[in-house]
């Protein structure tokens, strides 16, 4: 069952047996009824052969009356896996139905609701077989809700509280001649199905964006404007900080000396590490944050053995083995350690260092990952973040998506990605509005 | 997240901040500059407390948004009656009130409300201290600035909203769709920004 999750209804299931299920003649897509219809024991009832994916936020077919035959009780409707179908659809428990003879709906009771019109073929035209009315279900997943439409008229919600996780599309019969032919979406349909797509996208997108930023935090005053100016500061965006902290916040915040030379000093040291001089570079450590490498000995170790591998790089190995054996080898403490210091020392063994297999250690990407590491160690010390809030919030929101699609959610076929959905400023884009044409299907 | 910080600076109408923004960190726009330099100095207006400037220049700009928009043409003149009561110049606060709040407010109970509360400024001898002191407060300034500036971006048929709100309010949204389905940390104050497995999380699986 699980390779056929993401399956769609595609034909009338003829293996599901039920005592009645001979009354049915089917072909495909066509149903007909050819028992003899004497009284409600002889109803029969046909399901498709997938149920609606659970991801999908909506899901619409049609079902075309092709004859009405005798007396047209014929039911449309969705049901669960596990409901008989010896029964029109909205009899029993757990499924739901909209019913031709009376125009009634039905959910779980063999009594009905008004609703909408009948359903037929029509009274004088039965022998033009094509003519019969088009009835359309839309199951909205989204506001757990069910709607009908006729040749394509909206009739509006039958049902509310459709908690049913899986429902299949469901039609009944009780008369004899009765005949359907569906569309599970491979022909056009007769009602607007892309308009259910934009209304259900632009329901959504409203909610989100009505969503109140009141109680975001318990700061007073403009939390959007403090994020952007902590961003700044964060970045070392000094010039954008106080022009932020002057004309967003109204001079209630303000860019702080100590801040600045911090910032200052961090990039002082990156540039160092990039730049190949590690001596330097564990010098302003020390200045900025006193003890951090004893703190952490892997990172100075990485350190220790980036300064051996500028000197082979830098073809001084006399003093690169001096220094390997006096200072490096006595610091590797971890296996980690040892296998980084191996690797350094396999520098030793070619003539052009940088193009040899351990050359990464010379490259750029690595310099720049060393100093991001070193960076990050000294916010540490000093307990700061290595992300700014915008950050941090910027990475939840992915990450909650990513667990939103995990859990199945079906109202995240109409969010793509955060980035998206943001740049657009959740309104509706326009090329999700009309591009999957006919089918009310969001692309897969 | 360059590109979203530039989005908010240029909607909100900070010109300035998002130019030193562009030259620090080599983000461009493709947002419509004059305008945002036009809301920049409207808005600069307001905060600076020339309430007269911000309306000639609106008016210079969008002739019809002060007609049509009767709420915010109110909250200018409110803003206006509050500057001159700010200067001591009380006299001139109440010809204006009486010109022009009055007979706005008379057919609409909030704006009542809001001129009673204006007019109320002039009875406190420490207004820091009264009940109303959130009126004498620079925010009220923002407060009003930031109501002209998704009236002018509504006119010129631009985006309204800027984006960093929007991520905000998305992820909000998810966190609560995820409540109760799934543990997974949340974010309760966005200022401090650290995602925690709150107890009751845990107790909903």
């Amino acid at each position: 069952m699980a390779a056929n999750e993401g399956a769609l209804p595609s034909a009338w299931d003829s293996n599901r047996r039920s005592s009645n299920s001979r009354f049915l003649q089917v072909t495909d897509l066509r149903v007909k009824y050819i028992g003899t219809g004497n009284d409600d024991r002889d109803a029969a009832a046909i399901r498709s052969n997938y149920p609606v994916s659970k991801s999908l936020p909506f899901y619409y077919w049609e079902a075309q009356i092709v004859d009405k035959g005798r007396d047209g009780f014929i039911g449309v409707g969705m049901s669960a896996a596990d409901v008989k179908l010896e029964r029109l659809p909205g009899w029993e428990p757990r499924s739901y139905g909209y019913h031709g003879d009376d125009g009634n709906i039905f959910n779980g009771r063999g009594y009905g609701q008004k609703y909408g019109p009948t359903f037929t073929t029509g009274e004088c035209c039965s022998a033009v077989r094509s003519v019969g009315d088009v009835i359309g279900v839309l199951f909205d997943r989204v506001e757990r809700t069910i709607s009908f439409t006729k040749n394509g008229r909206d009739l509006g919600v039958a049902f509310q509280h459709v908690m049913e996780p899986v429902l299949y599309p469901t039609i009944g019969f009780r008369t004899p001649d009765e005949e359907v032919v569906a569309n599970f979406g491979g022909q056009p349909f007769q009602a607007d199905a892309s308009l259910f797509h934009r209304q259900a996208v632009a329901r959504l997108h409203d909610e989100i964006r009505g969503q109140s930023l009141d109680k975001i935090s318990k700061t007073p005053g403009n939390v959007v404007g403090r994020l952007v100016f902590n961003y700044c500061t964060h970045h070392g965006l000094w010039d954008t900080a106080s022009l932020v902290a002057r004309d967003v916040l109204a001079g209630t915040v303000a860019v702080s000396e100590a801040q600045r030379a911090e910032q200052a000093g961090l990039r002082r040291l990156a540039a160092h590490v990039r730049a190949g001089d590690v001596d330097a570079a564990l010098e302003e450590s020390e200045a900025l944050g006193p003890g951090v490498l004893a703190a952490r000995p892997g990172i100075r170790f990485r350190l220790l053995a980036q300064k051996l591998a500028e000197l082979i790089g830098a073809g001084r190995d006399v003093e690169a083995m001096e220094f390997g054996r006096a200072v490096v080898d006595p610091a590797a403490s971890t296996a980690e350690d040892h296998e980084l210091l191996e690797d350094v020392v396999a520098l030793f063994a070619y003539t052009d260092p940088a193009s040899s297999p351990s050359g990464r250690l010379l490259t750029d990407e690595h310099r720049a990952e060393l100093a991001a590491a070193l960076v990050r160690a000294l916010l540490a010390q000093s307990g700061k973040r290595e992300f700014s809030a915008l950050e941090v919030l910027h990475a939840h929101a992915r990450a909650l998506h990513a667990q939103l699609v995990a859990a199945g959610d079906p109202c995240t076929a109409m969010i793509p990605s955060v980035e998206r959905f943001v740049a657009a400023r959740g309104t509706p884009l326009e090329q999700e509005e009309d591009g999957d044409g006919d089918t009310a299907m969001p692309p897969a | 997240m360059n590109n979203f910080v530039m989005d908010y600076l240029v909607t909100e109408g900070y010109y300035e901040a998002a130019v030193a923004f562009g030259r620090e960190t080599g983000t461009t726009t493709s947002a419509n500059v004059s305008s945002a330099i036009e809301r920049t100095q409207i808005r600069k207006a307001i905060q600076d407390g020339d309430i007269q400037l911000a309306m000639e220049l609106l008016n210079d700009a969008h002739p019809q948004i002060l007609e049509e928009q009767s709420g915010l043409l109110f909250h200018l003149q409110q803003q206006q009656v509050i500057e001159l009561i700010r200067a001591g110049r009380t006299e001139a606060a109440l010809d204006y009130a009486q010109e022009y709040l009055a007979p706005r407010s008379e057919n609409n109970p909030n704006l009542l409300l809001e001129l009673e509360r204006t007019m109320a400024l002039l009875i406190f001898d420490d207004v820091s201290t009264s009940p109303l002191a959130d009126l004498m407060d620079v925010a009220q300034r923002q407060k009003t600035a930031d109501e002209v500036n998704p009236c002018i971006l509504r006119t010129q048929l631009e985006e309204a909203e800027s984006q960093l709100p929007v991520l905000l309010k998305l992820m909000l949204w998810m966190q609560d769709r995820l409540k109760g389905k799934v543990v997974f940390p949340v974010i309760e104050d966005v200022l401090v920004a650290e995602p925690i497995l709150a107890p009751s999380n845990e107790a909903a699986t």
